[in-house]
């Protein structure tokens, strides 16, 4: 009995949440061009510049533009990246009406500051329950060649991906085909739309795309380490605005680190396929990757790696977070990693020492690039 | 005999001698049985949280719930035994090549003692110098005609040793393949490699193209400078064929104690030029093997590039389809 009256009042509870948003909305409400409407987190209001920022012709460094690196670019040739596009996208991307109950947008857990990662772990979704893995960095996501996303790359192109943490019942609870009749009565969209496509026609086939280009336009390519490429033949030469330990650190990075995270080109710190690297020993125990989703019992274990573009911000580190300094994730390397069966022929033991280490770090975080992670066209337009 | 028995003791005292880290280089510790479709079953069934035997939608992470979308064959909304059987036997296809990018590397073998660019790659990546750098080559030069003296001699002693064991014209081909390990000292390729439309792992790989054709599997073995897979490939008896093996790996067990001795005594003799911490560095990168890429990235299925041992391969997973 007191079991049923419980269930009964929680019920009522979740009917009154569910049913305050809509009664809201009902209300008339003051018309504003800049002011959200009722269903938007409150008091936000939205703020574009009035050209678009320029994301479609950015003008890149050469090493980007040099064929084998300019191969790995992701972009279909049917959703370019356009000015308008991306400013949609990059609306939708800090919207919290893209959750059930309106309290987190995919900008809550893919921070700027911290190059479009969580810095905490694991990430809480609209409910407040934990995600089990690492939000990964969305930076440099138009360089991966397979156009495979997710740690375990089950998401399809970007188009496909963007819109599965929207529905995903812990992330953002939200079924995508809901998001038109959400956004549609917000004034600002259907104008939105219109410069982005065309007509105001709101769909989720263009909300994903919006999302896309926006994702896409995240690209990161000004760090201490591409003005240093820029000024040097090759990346194999010291660079002149690097110090002692930051050249030993590229030095040892091309010779250990490259052949995985800078393969066959210089701009791109991105692996080209899904590896396992030893991180656990058993694949019948721990989170496994790729096989889970094929049920390849070779793929067990095996995880995509994002781009190391940034990485010092990236933190906590690997697909469950386990790691939270560069330092331990260099530890890792130098150990070899874990006897998984499934484990990279790559990882070999490499006994780094201290100073190897240090200077590894070093190198790693010339790859910050403080422009991109305080850009304004890729911060929240919602004050 | 004697010298073969004091090889182990050798092994351990260098062990017990070294640093941490100057633990036999190159060793890896063997990886356990390759993961199986049964391993996939006992992953699945581990998630059975009522221990009905079945794995429930709801029993799944969000990520695997697809799973029984894809396997649920009689549609009771989980997956039996069975049906995970089937889902493990048909995994889901590999979605191509993977944007034409294919992973070629090598990965170094067992050497005795790291070849000169090695050495010099490490040298380069302490960063010294130039006139410590120089007086550092130096010492690598003047060390090179004691490693070759050391080497000439364990090879001396291999060859005499296998004159008992294979023909002359068998020798004539053996000492080829030492010839080409000597120049190029890497494994055989890690990864897959397609033959007739399927992936295999190289050994199985090399198996199948060897197959029906002896004399082709001599050319190959030549090609990859496999002495190991050039005795298989001669047909002797098992004993003589046991007797050859167990000469190989002496050799090679001697090798490496040699080159545990040689890489300590250039180290060594890097006293007077290189700092504590700097020689440290160095003794590490020489013993470190790290994989190395095979020029820029080749197309797959092409043919084994001739002489060299390396074999161009798919990317070693292709791109699963996105799950329905």
């Amino acid at each position: 009995m007191h079991g049923r009256i419980a269930t009964l009042t929680v019920s009522a509870w979740v009917l009154a949440v569910a049913l305050l948003p809509s009664w809201w909305s009902s209300m008339p409400q003051a018309a504003s061009a800049q002011t959200a409407p009722s269903r938007a987190t409150a008091g936000r209001t939205l703020r574009l510049p009035e050209l678009p920022y320029n994301y479609s012709s950015i003008d890149l460094p050469a090493h980007f533009s040099e064929p084998t690196a300019r191969g790995f670019d992701n972009t279909p040739r049917d959703n370019p990246i356009t000015d308008h596009g991306a400013t949609l996208g990059r609306v939708l991307f800090y919207d919290t009406r893209l959750s059930a109950n309106d309290t987190v947008s995919c900008g809550s857990c893919h921070v700027q500051a911290h190059a479009f990662v969580d810095p905490n772990r694991y990430s809480r979704g609209f409910e407040g329950r934990l995600t089990d893995r690492h939000a990964m960095s969305l930076v440099n996501l138009r360089y991966h060649p397979r156009g495979r996303f997710f740690w375990d790359e089950r998401g399809g192109n970007l188009e496909a991906m963007v819109l599965l943490p929207v529905e995903n019942p812990i992330e953002m609870g939200l079924d995508p085909d809901t998001l038109p009749g959400i956004l549609a009565p917000d004034a600002r969209y259907p104008d939105l739309f219109r410069r982005a496509f065309g007509d105001p026609q709101i769909t989720k086939d263009r909300i994903a795309r919006a999302l896309a280009q926006f994702v896409r336009s995240m690209v990161s390519y000004q760090s201490k380490y591409d003005e240093g490429r820029a000024a040097a033949r090759s990346a194999a030469d010291d660079f002149s605005n690097f110090t002692l330990r930051e050249n030993r650190g590229k030095a040892l990075f091309l010779r250990n680190c490259s052949v995985c995270h800078l393969p066959g080109q210089e701009a791109h710190f991105v692996m080209v396929s899904t590896a396992n690297s030893g991180l656990d020993d058993d694949p019948k125990s721990a989170d496994g990757g790729v096989g889970d989703v094929t049920l390849n019992p070779r793929e067990i274990g095996q995880f995509k790696s994002p781009s190391l573009r940034n990485v010092k911000f990236t933190t906590p580190y690997m697909h469950d977070g386990r790691f939270s300094t560069l330092a331990a994730v260099i530890d890792h390397y130098s150990s070899g990693g874990r006897n998984h069966p499934n484990r990279d022929v790559r990882m070999l033991p490499m006994h780094f020492t201290r100073s190897v280490r240090d200077a590894l770090v070093a190198f790693l975080e010339t790859l910050t690039d403080t422009r991109f992670l305080t850009d304004p066209k890729f911060s929240d337009p919602f004050e | 005999m004697r010298g073969i028995r004091v090889i182990p003791l050798v092994l351990a005292a260098v062990a017990v001698a070294g640093s941490a880290q100057s633990q036999v280089a190159f060793e890896r510790v063997a990886a356990p049985p390759a993961a199986t479709s049964e391993d996939i079953v006992a992953r699945l069934l581990s998630f059975d949280r009522d221990g009905d035997g079945r794995v429930a939608r709801d029993e799944l992470n969000e990520r695997m719930k697809a799973l029984v979308t894809r396997g649920d064959a009689d549609r009771d909304g989980a997956l039996d035994g069975n049906e995970i059987r089937n889902l493990a036997r048909t995994p889901m296809p590999a979605a191509g090549p993977g944007a034409g990018f294919p992973g070629l590397y090598q990965v170094p073998m067992d050497t005795w003692f790291p070849d000169r660019t090695h050495i010099d790659g490490a040298l380069a990546d302490l960063k010294l110098a130039r006139e410590m750098y120089k007086r550092a080559l130096a010492v690598v030069e003047s060390h090179e005609p004691r490693v070759d003296a050391v080497a000439r001699k364990a090879r001396g002693e291999l060859l005499r040793q296998m004159e008992s064991v294979l023909t002359i014209e068998q020798l004539g081909e053996f000492q080829t393949v030492l010839d080409r390990q000597r120049t190029r000292p890497f494994n055989t390729i890690a990864g897959l490699i397609r033959v007739s439309g399927a992936r295999h792992d190289v050994g199985t790989a090399l198996s199948i193209a060897d197959r029906g054709n002896p004399a082709a599997a001599v050319r190959q073995s030549l090609m990859a400078g496999d002495p190991d897979k050039l005795i298989d490939h001669y047909g002797l008896p098992p004993e003589q064929n046991r007797e050859a093996h167990a000469v190989l790996d002496r050799y090679r067990a001697n090798l490496r104690t040699l080159g545990q001795g040689e890489r300590a005594a250039l180290v060594e003799r890097m006293k007077d030029v290189l700092t504590a911490e700097q020689r440290d560095d160095f003794r590490a990168a020489l013993e470190r093997r790290s994989a190395v890429p095979v020029g820029l990235f080749g197309r797959p299925g092409n043919a084994p590039a001739r002489g060299t041992g390396v074999i161009s391969i798919a990317p070693p997973f292709a791109a699963p389809p996105s799950v329905p």
